[in-house]
């Protein structure tokens, strides 16, 4: 490792022509708990691109004592993250290190990187694409890793540790209005048995399952390893109307210790545009309820949250056995003013032959659905159901001055143990001041009720933009006849370069949305944050 | 431990000097039909912003009004926005449809990897890059708050000025474009272009 990174800034000597640039981010936080020398967290994070002509090196350092969500990385050689090379001309591209893959819409193979999640299914090994003219492309990929996955949000539980060597081959076919992909991976995943005893913790079939059998293995503790094989196909097509999008994805696996299974991921989606009235219709259906699968991160179909207050609400999508659907419906005015109709709905498979699934018919049925009658919802309780409902009204005045937003949020679920019900209305008002200066007020209010028990929170924050230089914000939190979590938080651009933000108080979890961006931030009990990035 | 981490920092720091100013690298992405594009070719030899966003940013959203004013304005004179998206597979099936309800006239690509994102040094959304006629990186902005736009288009009339672009086939709303701040000296680009001289400090900020 050591050597590597002194080869690494040696060659930057050597070779002149070498173009590069780096970029660092630093979170520091103390609580009331922690100490100075024993922060609450301490990451950082640099990010080095080097390049040579037509080769590019990405390489990410961390140093984090410890990290926000994770396990430290205080030694040298803990600290290389990502490290890949890519080599590409007009006939074939070459990636050498770590492999991040999107392929179709990702039913079978996505590989990414989210640090807030401490997040990383990438693979080591090697993608080679060859471009046999402008409309076809062939793809292979080799590569082996084991990945870390967790299964319980609390970051001090251990999570899994599963290996894996993947081979993939493929093809894209590029036309005017019209693209298909083909792929098949093979793939062998490597289970040791404490791995499998903590799968018995998953709230899923797969977890059912993996307690059944615990009684039948524990005195043998076998390791357990199967090979899985899978088959992709979608294709996209584009109209001056609209788009369609289909793909399909074939599972042949195993349960850990059982029988071989066969499953399938499907994704279709249509959108129209019929006189400025833009209409979305999303259908998933992903079922392979007995694989733990590492590499497929297809749409999620449902909307994601921009409401701080309904973002800690939000659905957990489980890849290997969900299906529903999203509608959404929008029109921008020529005013300026933007209406947005959203409605999803979801639910799991179910394996028992005593409960009906539930047919296509039930599953559209938009008009029984959008009475939000609870009892609806309750007839499907055994098949987890998930609902979102999301109305939004927003746009400037004439004098392009000051900006709103109303929305209405409904969410309902039920989870394995428990059902969620939560009503918010998030507001967001902005007023722009002369020279560049604005005010910008969030403000938002939800009932939520877990089981029977209702619980009302508060969300007020107002922030300060000065000429794009510095920024100042309040953070006022509260649950009624509860908690209340206060802060403040100032942000100074010192440059177009580097930006400083320093933060005082208690934070709840989940988006926080200051100074220009909004981020997912982790609960923060009474005490100091600081966040440095800087680009060089 | 943290002495080798910042140690490499500092010597990566200095390093940075020894490069050749920040290019502008090469990169193959997908617009909203698929097509693959280079983005040294939408450069084309004028000032460029590239900007980057995603569906759940709200201050992404409001920025994107405002490059799309800019896009429409300044584009006579060689200047160009590039909006890049860097929603993944999770959410990526909506862009276009957002991209079609705002009637936006720049360029909009798919970045769903964020390698993009990440070779430009950017962290989080809204990021925005400013490029010279030259492909040179002048200018770097992470977040938005409304009002920023307005030192924003200061500085994109800097990059048409320092290019140097002929005053006879300027296109007249530069020639009349003032920016009128209270109580500050307003900039007016015909004299600038006439006298060939940089902008006075007083009036560069």
């Amino acid at each position: 490792m050591r050597r590597f990174l002194y080869l690494n800034i040696l060659i930057t000597f050597i070779y002149s022509q070498i173009d590069g640039n780096f970029s660092l981010e630093s979170k520091y936080a103390k609580d009331a708990a922690a100490t100075t020398k024993d922060p609450t967290f301490f990451e950082n994070i640099l990010d080095i691109n080097l390049y040579i002509d037509d080769l590019y090196i990405f390489s990410q350092l961390e140093y984090s004592s410890p990290p926000l969500i994770g396990h430290r990385k205080e030694e040298l050689s803990d600290m290389l993250n990502i490290f890949y090379i890519e080599y590409f001309d007009d006939n074939f591209d070459l990636t050498i290190g770590n492999l991040y893959l999107l392929h179709g819409k990702g039913l079978s193979l996505h590989t990414y990187q989210d640090q807030n999640i401490d997040y990383d299914n990438s693979i080591y090994g090697i993608e080679s694409t060859y471009h046999i003219n402008d409309n076809f492309d062939f793809f292979t990929i080799m590569g082996r890793r084991e990945i870390i996955s967790r299964i319980s949000p609390i970051p001090e539980d251990n999570p899994l540790s599963i290996d894996n060597r993947l081979i993939s081959i493929g093809t894209y076919c590029n036309f005017d209005r019209v693209n298909f992909h083909y792929l098949s991976m093979l793939y062998e995943q490597y289970y040791q048995y404490d791995d499998i005893y903590m799968m018995k913790d998953l709230s899923s079939l797969l977890g059912d399952y993996i307690e059944g059998i615990l009684p039948m293995i524990e005195n043998d503790t076998p390791d357990y390893s199967m090979k899985n094989i899978e088959h992709n196909f979608g294709f996209n097509y584009f109209n001056d109307f609209g788009d369609l999008s289909y793909e399909r994805s074939l599972i042949y696996y195993h349960k850990i210790l059982g029988e071989r299974e066969t499953g399938s991921r499907e994704y279709f989606s249509t959108y129209i545009n019929f006189h400025g009235i833009n209409i979305i219709l999303e259908h998933k259906d992903y079922n392979t309820p007995y694989l733990y699968s590492l590499f497929s991160n297809p749409p999620i179909g449902y909307r994601e949250s921009t409401s701080i207050l309904s973002s800690r609400n939000v659905h957990t999508l489980d890849f290997n056995n969900e299906f529903g659907h999203q509608l959404e419906i929008n029109k921008s005015f020529d005013s300026g003013t933007t209406i947005l109709f959203n409605y999803a709905f979801a639910m799991h498979h179910k394996d028992d032959n005593n409960i009906k699934e539930t047919n296509i018919y039930n599953l559209y049925g938009y008009m029984k659905n959008l009475l939000l009658d609870k009892n609806y919802m309750h007839k499907f309780q055994n098949f987890n159901p998930y609902r979102q409902l999301y109305l939004e009204f927003s746009g400037w005045d004439k004098e392009e001055e000051f900006y709103y937003r109303f929305g209405y949020d409904y969410i309902q679920e039920y989870l394995a143990t428990y059902y969620i019900l939560a009503k918010t209305l998030p507001m967001q008002f902005v007023y722009k001041l002369n020279q560049g200066n604005s005010v910008n007020i969030y403000f938002e209010i939800q009932d939520k009720w877990k089981d029977d028990v209702k619980s009302s929170y508060w969300y007020f924050s107002p922030s300060y933009s000065h000429y794009g230089e510095w920024s100042f914000s309040l953070f006022f939190d509260k649950q009624k006849n509860a908690d209340e979590w206060i802060g403040v938080d100032y942000t100074i651009n010192i440059n177009n370069l580097n930006q400083l933000s320093l933060f005082y108080g208690s934070q709840q979890g989940g988006l926080v949305c200051a100074n220009g961006s909004c981020v997912i931030q982790p609960e923060f009990d009474e005490g100091v944050k600081a966040t440095y990035r800087t680009s060089f | 431990m943290p002495k080798y981490f910042f140690k490499i920092i500092l010597l990566l720091f200095f390093i940075s000097f020894i490069f050749s100013q920040d290019k502008l690298p090469t990169a193959f992405l997908k617009d909203l039909d698929g097509k693959k594009i280079d983005i040294l070719d939408l450069h084309n030899n004028g000032p460029m912003a590239i900007s980057f966003w995603f569906l759940a940013c709200e201050p992404c959203k409001k920025e994107m009004k405002y490059l799309d004013q800019f896009n429409n304005k300044y584009s006579e004179n060689g200047f160009k926005v590039v909006s890049v998206n860097t929603d993944n597979s999770r959410t990526i099936n909506r862009v276009k449809p957002y991209i079609n309800s705002k009637k936006y006239s720049f360029t909009v690509l798919n970045d769903p990897k964020s390698f993009f994102l990440r070779k430009l040094g950017g962290k989080i959304c809204p990021y925005l890059i400013l490029v010279d006629k030259d492909g040179n990186i002048v200018s770097k902005h992470t977040g938005y708050n409304p009002g920023d736009e307005i030192k924003l288009e200061k500085e994109i009339i800097e990059l048409l000025v320092d290019a140097k672009i002929d005053s006879t086939i300027l296109d007249s709303t530069i020639l009349d474009s003032t920016i009128k701040l209270e109580n500050e000296k307003p900039i007016i680009l015909p004299d600038l272009i006439e006298t060939n001289e940089p902008l006075d400090e007083d009036q560069k900020e």
